[in-house]
């Protein structure tokens, strides 16, 4: 009986990068742009979404949806009510999206109907950022209720983040929030992160946000 | 959290090694990680002898999981891994 040692170099995820790059291809194909849009349970992502689509909808936008919870379809309904394709995956118990799902998802949507596609994420600051989905855009949402130190508490996610949304600001005076620390930790981990305060109750500033989205669809295009 | 989904995935990768190699046991895997990925490698080991332990090709297969500074995105690499060949 012997030893021998083999030198591997794969990456264990290959076949969800490879799925994700398929995804990708798929989207660009049909001039879809998409947002990866993470956060914690309770942060915001669905109220984010019921205020931001018919905004989007207005700046002749077309929207689609793929909810992901690991049961019940609580948002996915909810999001159906802004009358936009919408597609509900259950994980069953994985406590984060992956490429396969988002394929199944895409498959189930009138994509030709589609020109920006949100895949709200399921409710977690740790493991959605290590599934790569092959969209164009990751956002986390984090709200004030949270606390300041999330960046530095779950890095990797605010590290892999474009966009970070500080939600639930219309509770500032009663929470107090060091914003000034927040956007510190953040830009530390990632120094061209754009910074959101929102409030999706009040609308305040989600504009800002379908700004920014409208603006990286142009740029999009152009390349 | 997703140690489930690591061990399915590196089951199916030894499996294929051990096969192609024509080796009867698994001694060790070395795993690189991003330095801010989540996997704990006790509980990494715990979870894969629970789960793949019946098979004899991995009794006693020991996981070591390393962290990279230079990885740029989360990436779970399998580096190297030691077999037993009759």
């Amino acid at each position: 009986m012997t030893l021998k040692k083999i030198e591997i170099g794969e990456n264990l995820f290959v076949k969800n990068d490879e799925i994700a790059a398929e995804n990708r291809k798929v989207l660009k194909e049909h001039n879809i742009f998409s947002i990866n849009l993470m956060g914690g349970p309770g942060s915001g992502k669905t109220a984010i979404l019921e205020k931001l689509i018919p905004q989007m909808k207005k700046r002749k936008i077309s929207c689609g949806v793929i909810e992901g919870d690991i049961a019940g379809t609580f948002d996915g309904e909810r999001i159906s009510q802004l009358d936009v394709p919408v597609v509900q995956i259950n994980t069953g118990g994985a406590c984060h999206l992956e490429a396969m799902m988002i394929k199944k998802g895409i498959e189930n949507l009138a994509l030709s109907e589609i020109k920006l596609l949100f895949v709200e994420n399921v409710g977690n600051l740790v493991c959605p950022a290590e599934f790569k989905l092959g969209v164009d855009c990751n956002v986390t949402v984090s709200s004030i209720t949270e606390g300041e130190e999330k960046p530095a508490k779950y890095p990797l996610m605010f590290s892999i983040s474009d966009v970070v949304i500080i939600n639930k600001i219309d509770l500032s005076e009663v929470v107090g929030f060091n914003i000034d620390r927040f956007t510190d930790y953040a830009k530390k981990l990632k120094s061209g992160i754009v910074i959101i305060p929102m409030s999706a109750k009040t609308g305040e500033n989600v504009e800002l946000f379908a700004d920014y989205i409208e603006k990286r669809i142009l740029n999009n295009e152009k390349n | 959290m997703h140690e489930m989904s690591v061990i399915e995935n590196l089951v199916r990768l030894l499996k294929n090694v051990c096969e192609k190699e024509k080796a009867t046991g698994v001694v060790s895997v070395q795993i690189t990680i991003h330095p801010f990925s989540c996997l704990d490698e006790s509980n990494l080991n715990f979870m894969f002898s629970c789960i793949a332990g019946d098979n004899p090709l991995f009794k006693g297969t020991k996981i070591r999981v390393l962290r990279n500074k230079n990885l740029q995105e989360p990436e779970y690499i399998v580096d190297n891994v030691e077999l037993e060949i009759e």
